[in-house]
Parts: structure tokens; C-alpha cells; sequence
């Protein structure tokens, strides 16, 4: 591991609806350094992909980042210009989506599409992009991949079209690559080769991955370290082995029980009671507690602060 | 080219059935001959009509004659004009397609930025200045429009011609008269299609590439949208057409319309049926054309 | 996890009375009220229209002809909105011309959806020849303009205000047959209908019972658009001479005699006009407004 790329201090995100703003991501911290993968792991509604989308710069017309502060490398991502976090954008750090079906531009061939970003980024001529399109279309294990480049989305399996994401996200060599979800839409034979190559990559250049997943079965494969998400917060937050070794958070612990394990039989898998809050109806105190075998009447009026019980595992409980 | 000339043949059922319907509408529901004659003949003069245009055989023979003659492209004699009625048509053809291409061309270049641009300033001012307006122009019938068109750029500040047909400045006012509806029901559309792709997946990934938004929603969007777009531009053909109409009424423009509905208001049959064949021709080909563009603008849509 | 996610899915959703949920979101939506406003205003103004009236409507006034309204210099207090080129009192001829053209409106597209559902059902339950015959009518109609076939038909029988009626609705019903139709189709699917043909229950019947609830929504959103749009149609053929002839009362009947005296007096041709647009106006909102609240489903 290296210098570090990206530190996101305090960020909050908000909404704007009929009744008023409502708030997603409430202050999420966490860093990244180069050459490493880091997982963000929560139920959907948890914040964490707002959280990248934000990270992006991508955010629907009625997001915003309205605090805390995000560097990469040494940008203040919210004080570039938009010209600037253009340029970032698809060249520095590239994202690849959960929907490989609806992800690429129906009416484009794949093609045009991978060369878009290369002739825009890297000033190629359409030959060159070409030439390159078709490198990284090899790269990513396409068969036939001159010809794919003059193919249309729909005429590619779901596999075939997150590869071609992953080429077009890779294309411009990112320093960040942002993975949300990569393989909930894809069948689990599937998953296991796009996550194999997103490992492989990662070993053949320095890009560090930002996934975001709600599968802690993705999160053993490929993370070095994990954030925990809860209703817009970071709840943990530990390298990949100790949190699998040594779980602290009590959400932590109910994700882990909700996994399936290959070697056991398991009738009922066990999850966890309750679903994510609303955010415009946030409960008092820990964020957890209506969901919490641990919670007592302390938990419902403090809010706990993510503090550290070494040098990199943190958690956000005062029970543990 | 394979695929056009399917299509075409595809029509040709419907024309048959359009034919069939005005036979029908023609021959059975009124008395044609009355419509021919003048209101003074003696009943031996109007038999003696019947028995010459076979109006005593069978009906089915005489769906056999009306249909020979029509496709000889004969529909008979104008009784105003005394001459041929399909010729008479043809004549006034080019007025019609200048005026319909002119209130296209109007629709579209009013449309295609406002919907746009409404969609992606959604429930600002402008959204809300090119909704309101949408609704009120289809709300607004196109000949009146006209009629306010001539009383305030022709009658109170002389710059256009008030009617008739001739000069470029003629062409202005019955094609805002006319474009100006369908541009309502355009603008309507583009902007809901417009709405429906920017939400779409590919466009953030588009965004996530560092495109310029101009790029994200001229290139990446707006192709997408015009797919909706242009199946209902066929059906605004109809409309259009239906327009020329009135519209021409409205400005004395010497088109198909105006002939149509003199011929209708004259009981001038031969003339009426062949307005009507011509009319329903253009109005499959131009659907024609437009399912053609559908299939060039969406690969996903085999031509098989 | 599988449960986990699925249990974040399912937000608990208030179940609300159809009436009560129509109400709200009728105030909630500033132009259905609006549009409900005008709606009721027109109707009010049609019923009244004897007593609202200042004058006959064809009551001619050799005297004062082409006056413009009150406001403007020449202008009488008796003619509020002038008098037109046979001295005709402007408003009160749009007082009267509101009923012909809600008369015919309504009347019209009641005509269209009863042929349109009859022709559904037929096409839809005895299928085969029946389904063939109406649906390829269909097609033509959809093919070209409805208003060249109003024009044949005009053409024959001569205008009167019953002959635009059954011309009005009996060139604007393939939109409730194609609606009926496939309605049919799917209804005729159903288990318990099979069931209920299986058991020897009178197939018809039962078809009419279980179609038409399901149709009712989609079919009023729809006959309420239409309303707009013929209303606009009779104006267009009035207009033309084809449609109300004189001496009743049709607002396009008054724009043809206003194109004519353009030039001079704007008035005669003008507040017609504001007429057939307020009132068209209305009736959409109120239909965008039904369809958002009954029939979400259907997207212009």
C-alpha cells in the first residue's frame, strides 16, 4: 500500500423532495490509498451509494453535497471547477454500475461508446481509439473483440456487458475505480468471473477499487478493507480479516449471521428484524437501536461517535 | 429497402378498406344520384341518370365497376368543374404538401428546443412558461389562431399577406397557424421522453465518462427520446393533414383542403372521393416513412 | 441477506378510499381545480343561458351593426361585447353557443363509446372473422384523418346538428374498441371466467360483467380528452359551413362570420375563439386530472 488517493471527511448529502431536504449521508469519513480495495457494505437505503455518486460528482439534479470535504489526491473535489472534475471524470477515476442491461446507451455500439471516453480523455483519432478499444476489450477476456466493438448492447449476455463497463471504466487508466454493486444483476457463475477479473486487474495495474456491495460474500473475495454503512453512517470500519475474525458492531454481527455459509445447511437464514429508516425520520440516539438486541435506554439518547479500538478497526457503539 | 417495400404491400389491404368504407358511405347511405342531378329534374330524367351510371344492377357489381375505375385512377367528373376530378386533385397537390412541410418544419424547429430544454430545467420558470403554453396550444383551435394571426400580423401591422398563396410571406401565417398545434403536442412529448431517458442508467454512466452535459443530453439522450418522438410524428401527420383542411379554408390557400371542402359543400362526389384517396395516400406514406426512420433510429428493432 | 434486502423493499403503503384520494389530490392539483372550475362554469353557463342571455341570440339590429364592445369609443353598455356584421348581440350569442357545443361533445362521445364498446366486446369475445372485420376497420380509420370521413359522410347526408352528432361519434370510436378489445381478450383468460364458461354460465354476459368494471376508469379518462377534442371538432366543421347551420348558435359558426369582418372588427372573431379555448382548456385539465388520479397507467 502507498500514499494515500482519497480522504472523504464528514460528508453529508441531501435531498431535495415536496417536503423539504432530506438527508442520506450524514457525515460518512473513511480514506483510500493507492493500489488498495476498500468495501462499503450495506443494506440498500444505507447511503452508500449516494455516497459514491457523490464522490463522482454525479448526483441527481436534486442531490447535494452540503458539508464535510472529499480529496483526491491533492483536489478538493468540492472546490474544483467543473471543468476540472470533468476531466477526473472517466479519466482519473471511472465508475462502473449494478445494471449492465440498462447501463450502456441502447442505440450506440459498444464501440462508439468505449471510444468516447478514450478520444475525449486521451485526444486519440478514432483509429487509435479503435485500436485501443479493442486492447481493452481483449483485456477483459471479450472473445471476438473487433467484432464486438461494432455490436450493440442488446446483442451481449448481462456477463458480457458489465466486462465491457469494466473495459470502458478501465479504458482511461483511473487512479479510482469506483464498483457499485458489479455483480448483483449478474447470475452467480457469472459473478464469480467479473469479480475474479476485477482481482486480476487489480494486480496488473495499480487502479484501487472502491466497491459497494451488500454481499459480504463479494467483500471476502476481493476487499482489503471494509466500511460498514448504517442509515448514512459509517458504523465500522476494519481490515477485511479482522472484521470477519472479530466483527464489534452489532449490525456487523447481523450481516455476518445473514450469510450464508457454504459448509452449513442452514434452514432459516437468520436476518435482521426491522428495515433501514426513513431518512426524513431518523430515530434519536444510536441510529441502530429499534433494530438492536443489544440496545438499552442509553442507546436511544446518545449518539455515538465512531471511535477507534486500534490503529484500524473503528466502531460506532457504546456497547461493545 | 426489403422491408419497404413489405410495408407498402401491407397498405395496400388498408387502402382496399378505405375505398370499401367510402363506397359504402357513399353509395348506401345516400341517394347519389340526388347529389348529382339538379333539384328541378323529373323523375324520368333521373331515372334515366340511375339506369346510365348502372345504379340499378346489383350493389356488388357496382363495387366491381367503382373499383375498376378506381384503380384506372378514373373517379369520375367533377359536375362543377366538368373535368376530370383525380386531375383537379393533383393540381392543387404541391400547395398543400408546401403548406403541411412548412407547418413541419415550424413544428419541429419550436419543439425540439423546447422540449429539450423544458425537460432538463424541469419545474424551473421556463418548465413551467413551455408546459403551460403546450397546453394551451392544443387547446387553442388552429383556425382561430389563424384569425388572430391575420388580424394582428396582416390586418393591425402589414407585414404578412392576409390570404392566398404566392410568396414566401404568404407561406407564414397558415404554417404558424397550423405548426403551431402540433408543436404543442411535440413539445409535450419530447419533454416526457426526454424526462423518461435522462433518468435512465446509461446517462449516468454517460456523466461518469466526463462528457460535457451539452454531450450527455444532445448525443446520449436526445437520440434515445427521438425514438417516441417520431412514431407519434407519424400520427401528428394525420393531424397535419386534418389541418390543411381548415387551415387553408382559413387563408384561402388553393391546397387539396380548400378544394375538399368546396367540393363537400357543393355535393361535388367525384371531387370528394378522389381528395379523399389522394390525402389517405400521402398520409400512409409519410406513416410509411416514419415507421422506416423508428427502425434506423433503434437497432434493437430487427428488419426481419 | 436475501431477506434483508427484500424486507428494505416493502414500505408499508396507506391504503386510502378512491373518493377520499380523488378529492385530495383534486386540490393538491391547482389546475384540476382549475380545470373543474371552468367545467362547471361552462355547464352553468349552458343551462342558464336563457336567463343570462341579454338578447336572442339571432335577434338581428339593422341599426347597430359591427358595434364594439362597451369599452371602446362607439361602444354600448347594451352590447357588452359588440354585435356582429347583422347587429347580433357577440355575448349572448356565446352564451348560447356554449350548449351546442356541449351538446354535441358530450352526445358525440357517448355515441363513439357505445359503438366503440359494442365493437370491442364482439371483436374481442367471438374473435376469428368478427375480431378480423372490426379490427382491419379499425386500422383504416386509424390510417386517415378522422375528418375525411366526417367530410364523405357530410357530403351525403347534408349538415344538420343530429347529422354532426352521429358523424362526430361514428368516426371516433375505434379508440374504446381497441381499449374494449384487448380488454376482452385478457379478461376471457381468466381462470374464474373460464371456470365460469366451464359450468355452462351464459358466456356473454359474464364477459360484460368482468370487462366493463375494468374498462371504466381508462374509459373515462379518455372520453373526457375526447370531449376536448370534439368540441373543437364541431367548431372546425361548423366553421366550414358543414356543421350547426343558421340561425343556431355555434361559436364556430361565429368565427367564419368573424374571419370575414377581420379586417374591420376584431371582436366578432375574437371572444368566440376565447370561448372554445377556456372551455377546451378546462376540460383537459380536468382530464389530466382524472388520469392522474384513476388511471395512472396511461401516458399521453
Amino acid at each position: 500500500m502507498g500514499e494515500q488517493l482519497l480522504d472523504i471527511q464528514d460528508l453529508k448529502v441531501r435531498f431535495k423532495t415536496d417536503d423539504g431536504y432530506v438527508s442520506t449521508v450524514n457525515g460518512v469519513t473513511f480514506h483510500m490509498e493507492e493500489g488498495e480495495t476498500l468495501a462499503i457494505v450495506g443494506e440498500s437505503g444505507s447511503g452508500k451509494s449516494v455516497t459514491s455518486l457523490a464522490l463522482m460528482g454525479i448526483l441527481p439534479p436534486n442531490g447535494e453535497v452540503y458539508d464535510g470535504n472529499m480529496t483526491f489526491e491533492d483536489k478538493n473535489l468540492r472546490e474544483i471547477s467543473k471543468k476540472e472534475y470533468r476531466k477526473l471524470r472517466g479519466n482519473e477515476m471511472s465508475m462502473i454500475f449494478q445494471e449492465p442491461m440498462t447501463a450502456l446507451n441502447p442505440v450506440f455500439t459498444i464501440g462508439f461508446q468505449l471510444r468516447e471516453s478514450l478520444m475525449l480523455h486521451f485526444n486519440l483519432s478514432k483509429d487509435e481509439a479503435q485500436k485501443k478499444g479493442i486492447e481493452m476489450l481483449d483485456l477483459v477476456g471479450i472473445p471476438d473483440s473487433e467484432k464486438t466493438m461494432s455490436r450493440f448492447p442488446h446483442q451481449l449476455s448481462g456477463g458480457m456487458r458489465q466486462r465491457v463497463m469494466i473495459a470502458m471504466a478501465l479504458s482511461c487508466n483511473p487512479k479510482l475505480l469506483i464498483a457499485d454493486e458489479p455483480t448483483t444483476a449478474l447470475d452467480v457463475t457469472i459473478q464469480s468471473q467479473i469479480l475474479k477479473l476485477m482481482r486480476d486487474l487489480k494486480i496488473d495495474s495499480n487502479t484501487s477499487i472502491l466497491i459497494i456491495t451488500h454481499d459480504l460474500g463479494v467483500v471476502a473475495e476481493v476487499a482489503d478493507r471494509v466500511v460498514v454503512m448504517y442509515a448514512g453512517e459509517v458504523v465500522e470500519e476494519a481490515p477485511v480479516y479482522e472484521l470477519f475474525e472479530n466483527p464489534k458492531h452489532p449490525y456487523t454481527k447481523g450481516l455476518m449471521s445473514s450469510m450464508p455459509k457454504v459448509h452449513e445447511v442452514v434452514d432459516d437464514l437468520y436476518s435482521i428484524e426491522g428495515t433501514v429508516p426513513n431518512p426524513s425520520k431518523m430515530p434519536a440516539g444510536c441510529k441502530f437501536h429499534p433494530r438492536c438486541p443489544l440496545a438499552d435506554e442509553e442507546c436511544t439518547l446518545v449518539h455515538p461517535d465512531l471511535e477507534y479500538i486500534n490503529e484500524s478497526h473503528a466502531k460506532r457503539c457504546i456497547k461493545v | 429497402m426489403k422491408y419497404f417495400a413489405q410495408s407498402l404491400l401491407k397498405t395496400i389491404p388498408v387502402l382496399f378498406l378505405i375505398t370499401l368504407i367510402v363506397f359504402i358511405l357513399v353509395r348506401v347511405t345516400g341517394d347519389p344520384v340526388s347529389l348529382m342531378i339538379s333539384e328541378t329534374a323529373t323523375d324520368e330524367e333521373r331515372k334515366a341518370l340511375r339506369e346510365s351510371l348502372g345504379y340499378n344492377d346489383p350493389i356488388y357489381i357496382q363495387y366491381f365497376d367503382y373499383m375498376g375505375d378506381l384503380v384506372k385512377g378514373d373517379f369520375g367528373d367533377s359536375h362543377r368543374y366538368e373535368t376530370d376530378a383525380l386531375n383537379l386533385v393533383i393540381e392543387r397537390l404541391p400547395a398543400t404538401i408546401e403548406l403541411a412541410i412548412a407547418s413541419m418544419v415550424i413544428a419541429i424547429i419550436m419543439s425540439v428546443p423546447l422540449g429539450i430544454l423544458s425537460a432538463i430545467k424541469r419545474n424551473s420558470f421556463l418548465d413551467l412558461f413551455v408546459t403551460g403554453g403546450a397546453v394551451l396550444g392544443k387547446a387553442m383551435p388552429n383556425f382561430w389562431l389563424g384569425i388572430m394571426l391575420i388580424l394582428f400580423l396582416a390586418v393591425n401591422i402589414e407585414v404578412f399577406p392576409v390570404s392566398g398563396r404566392g410568396t414566401f410571406l404568404h407561406l407564414v401565417l397558415p404554417s404558424i397557424a397550423l405548426g403551431t398545434g402540433i408543436a404543442a403536442e411535440m413539445t409535450r412529448l419530447i419533454r416526457s421522453s426526454m424526462l423518461e431517458i435522462l433518468g435512465q442508467d446509461f446517462i449516468r454512466t454517460a456523466r461518469s465518462k466526463g462528457l460535457r452535459e451539452a454531450m450527455v443530453v444532445n448525443r446520449h439522450a436526445f437520440r434515445n427520446a427521438l425514438i417516441p418522438v417520431v412514431t407519434i410524428m407519424a400520427l401528428q401527420t394525420s393531424t397535419l393533414i386534418g389541418g390543411t383542411l381548415i387551415t387553408e379554408t382559413v387563408f384561402a390557400w388553393p391546397g387539396i383542403g380548400q378544394l375538399l371542402i368546396q367540393a363537400v359543400n357543393l355535393r361535388d362526389m367525384a371531387v370528394v372521393q378522389a381528395a379523399v384517396f389522394i390525402i389517405a395516400i400521402f398520409v400512409i406514406l409519410s406513416n410509411l416513412t416514419a415507421d422506416l426512420v423508428y427502425r434506423l433510429l433503434d437497432p434493437r428493432i430487427k428488419y426481419d | 441477506m436475501e431477506n434483508l434486502t427484500e424486507s428494505m423493499d416493502a414500505v408499508p403503503e396507506r391504503k386510502e378510499s378512491l373518493i377520499k384520494k380523488m378529492v385530495y389530490q383534486l386540490f393538491k392539483s391547482k389546475t384540476g381545480t382549475i380545470g373543474l372550475v371552468i367545467v362547471i362554469f361552462v355547464s352553468l353557463v349552458a343551462v342558464f343561458a336563457p336567463a343570462l342571455a341579454m338578447h336572442d341570440p339571432a335577434e338581428t339590429d339593422a341599426v347597430n351593426r359591427l358595434l364594439p364592445p362597451f369599452w371602446l369609443d362607439g361602444g354600448s353598455t347594451e352590447y357588452l361585447l359588440g354585435t356582429d356584421n347583422l347587429g347580433r348581440d357577440v355575448l349572448s350569442r356565446i352564451i348560447y353557443g356554449s350548449r351546442v357545443s356541449l351538446l354535441v361533445g358530450i352526445s358525440a362521445v357517448l355515441l363513439a363509446g357505445l359503438i366503440g364498446i359494442i365493437f370491442g366486446l364482439i371483436a374481442g369475445y367471438y374473435g376469428k372473422t368478427w375480431d378480423f372485420i372490426i379490427m382491419r376497420t379499425v386500422d383504416s380509420f386509424l390510417a386517415i384523418p378522422n375528418i375525411l370521413f366526417m367530410l364523405i359522410i357530410l357530403a351525403v347526408l347534408g349538415p344538420s346538428l343530429v347529422t354532426l352528432i352521429l358523424v362526430l361519434g361514428g368516426t371516433t370510436w375505434v379508440v374504446y374498441a381497441r381499449m374494449v378489445r384487448s380488454e376482452t381478450l385478457s379478461v376471457k383468460e381468466r381462470d374464474y371466467v373460464r371456470s365460469a364458461r366451464a359450468i355452462g354460465a351464459k358466456n356473454f354476459r359474464i364477459i360484460v360483467k368482468y370487462v366493463l368494471p375494468n374498462v371504466i376508469s381508462s374509459f373515462i379518462v379518455i372520453a373526457t380528452l375526447n370531449v376536448a377534442s370534439t368540441i373543437i371538432l364541431e367548431a372546425s366543421l361548423s366553421f366550414l359551413g358543414l356543421g350547426i347551420q343558421p340561425p343556431d348558435v355555434s361559436w364556430g359558426l361565429m368565427l367564419s362570420d368573424g374571419r370575414e369582418y377581420i379586417a374591420t372588427s376584431w371582436w366578432v372573431a375574437t371572444f368566440p375563439g376565447l370561448a372554445i379555448t377556456l372551455t377546451v382548456l378546462g376540460v383537459i385539465f380536468l382530464g389530466d386530472w382524472l388520469r392522474d388520479v384513476l388511471d395512472p397507467k396511461i401516458k399521453d
